[in-house]
């Protein structure tokens, strides 16, 4: 019953009908909850003590960054499943997290500078979780470009896969960068094993922003991957009954 | 290990002698030009001359290893390897070939230039190993890079490979600095022999895989 369950996720039909089903109803949820927690952490919290109102982009700059390394590790997971179980349904979804990862990446970084300028006082600084975000953004485009350099589609999903796995490194490297080195970027304040080091005022519409914002993008990365179903299953004969 | 086959690709490479020699004379006249655009008599710290050297040979073995598959894949040998499944085999002992007589020369090139600028001889030797170590990282994802894009024969496949190399400028940035403080280097070299070791070993395994993608 479970492994039924499971295993219609793998036909391209079967998904594409389940992803219709639900997929308007669950954007529009996450998309009302992310405003709702941006309003909430906009007008609902105090201002910081010593950045005035100006800390209030981290709940947009916070969940776009978290969401850049979870689109780049869930990519590799799919690329995976595509390289060992040689499920196309995997490539369609890892093909489609590229351009998404790539838009958030950027925004991610876009937000950290415009912070930047009132906090640190320079919209830029070469230190290692910056530069190492801005090589995902640069991996990110390579992937998207190499993808669409290559006629031959089926070639295109296993370079692509292979190329996803050895970038997975780089993810690791951006967690732990500000520990290893001394950075300029501050160390995380919200961990697993402690207590976290920012005030539960802001904690609170911090985490909702985070979860509404993850739910918000992996609906558009399910509707994104229909899209790619459609184009790469142009000729199947179930096409028709949509 | 089928050591005739190590030969026959030495002597390959070796006598296509453009191949090798071309790209240590490319280096030696970028890395003549720095002084010359820069000024000697000041206090330019040691550092901006080693970024430059480092910088130009990731630059020369993207040069130098443009050709390693294409001749191959051309006249077929290629598809004979793969069906008697050297083609792993055959792949590290070109990177291994490339590395013997392009990447070692360059070191060497590059470490009479730093004992030119005056840099100490405890500086240049540590820049000798860090290149020798370090070329045949770039050699390896560079091979990964034109077996990714060894159709089309565009920059694509070199561009993504880019990316990945980063990280090792940033350690061999950390290594000169702290070899001009006088700090223990054992910790940025042990990062570099590991990353070296891990990549010679896969790479190899992936390159033939993407080989045998594009003979299907």
């Amino acid at each position: 019953m479970i492994k039924k369950f499971f295993h219609q996720f793998a036909s391209p039909k079967s998904y594409f009908a389940i992803a219709n089903k639900f997929v308007k109803p669950f954007l529009v949820f996450f998309f009302l909850l992310y405003i709702s927690a941006l309003a909430w952490g906009l007008f609902f919290t105090p201002p910081d003590a010593v950045q005035g109102d100006s800390y209030r982009i981290i709940y947009m700059h916070v969940p776009a960054s978290f969401m850049a390394q979870i689109l780049f590790v869930v990519m590799a997971i799919t690329s995976a499943v595509f390289l060992i179980w040689k499920l196309k349904l995997a490539a369609y979804v890892s093909k489609s997290i590229a351009p998404i990862g790539a838009i958030v990446t950027f925004f991610a970084l876009f937000s950290g500078s415009i912070w930047g300028i009132p906090t640190w006082g320079t919209w830029w600084q070469w230190d290692a979780r910056i530069t190492s975000t801005l090589i995902l953004l640069i991996m990110y485009l390579g992937l998207i470009s190499l993808h669409a350099s290559f006629e031959n589609k089926e070639k295109a999903d296993k370079f692509f896969s292979v190329l996803v796995l050895i970038g997975v490194v780089n993810i690791p490297i951006i967690k732990k960068s500000v520990d290893w080195w001394s950075t300029l970027h501050q160390s995380a304040s919200i961990t697993l094993t402690s207590k976290p080091a920012i005030d539960p005022v802001m904690l609170y519409p911090l985490m909702f922003s985070i979860v509404s914002f993850i739910g918000l993008i992996f609906g558009l990365v399910i509707l994104s991957s229909q899209n790619e179903i459609l184009k790469r299953e142009k000729y199947k004969s179930w096409i028709k009954n949509i | 290990m089928d050591s005739n086959i190590l030969f026959i690709e030495i002597y390959k490479l070796f006598k296509r002698r453009r191949a090798w020699v071309g790209p240590v004379l490319v280096f030696l006249l970028i890395i003549i030009s720095f002084p010359l655009t820069l000024d000697i008599n000041s206090d330019n710290p040691p550092q901006i001359y080693l970024s430059f050297i480092w910088i130009s040979t990731l630059l020369v073995t993207m040069l130098g290893t443009e050709l390693i598959f294409s001749e191959d894949f051309e006249d077929g040998t290629l598809e004979q390897y793969a069906v008697n499944n050297h083609l792993t085999e055959i792949v590290f002992y070109k990177i291994l070939v490339h590395w013997v007589l392009i990447g070692i020369p360059l070191a060497f090139v590059a470490f009479l230039f730093t004992l030119s600028l005056d840099i100490s001889i405890h500086i240049s030797s540590i820049t000798l190993l860090c290149l020798v170590i370090s070329n045949l990282i770039f050699i390896n994802f560079f091979s990964l890079g034109n077996a990714l894009s060894l159709k089309k024969g565009s920059i694509l496949g070199l561009l993504i490979t880019i990316p990945f190399l980063i990280p090792v400028l940033i350690v061999l940035g950390k290594m000169t600095t702290s070899a001009l403080l006088g700090l223990s280097l054992m910790g940025h070299l042990s990062l570099l022999v590991g990353v070296m070791i891990l990549v010679t070993s896969f790479i190899p395994f992936i390159i033939s895989f993407i080989l045998r993608t594009h003979l299907e």
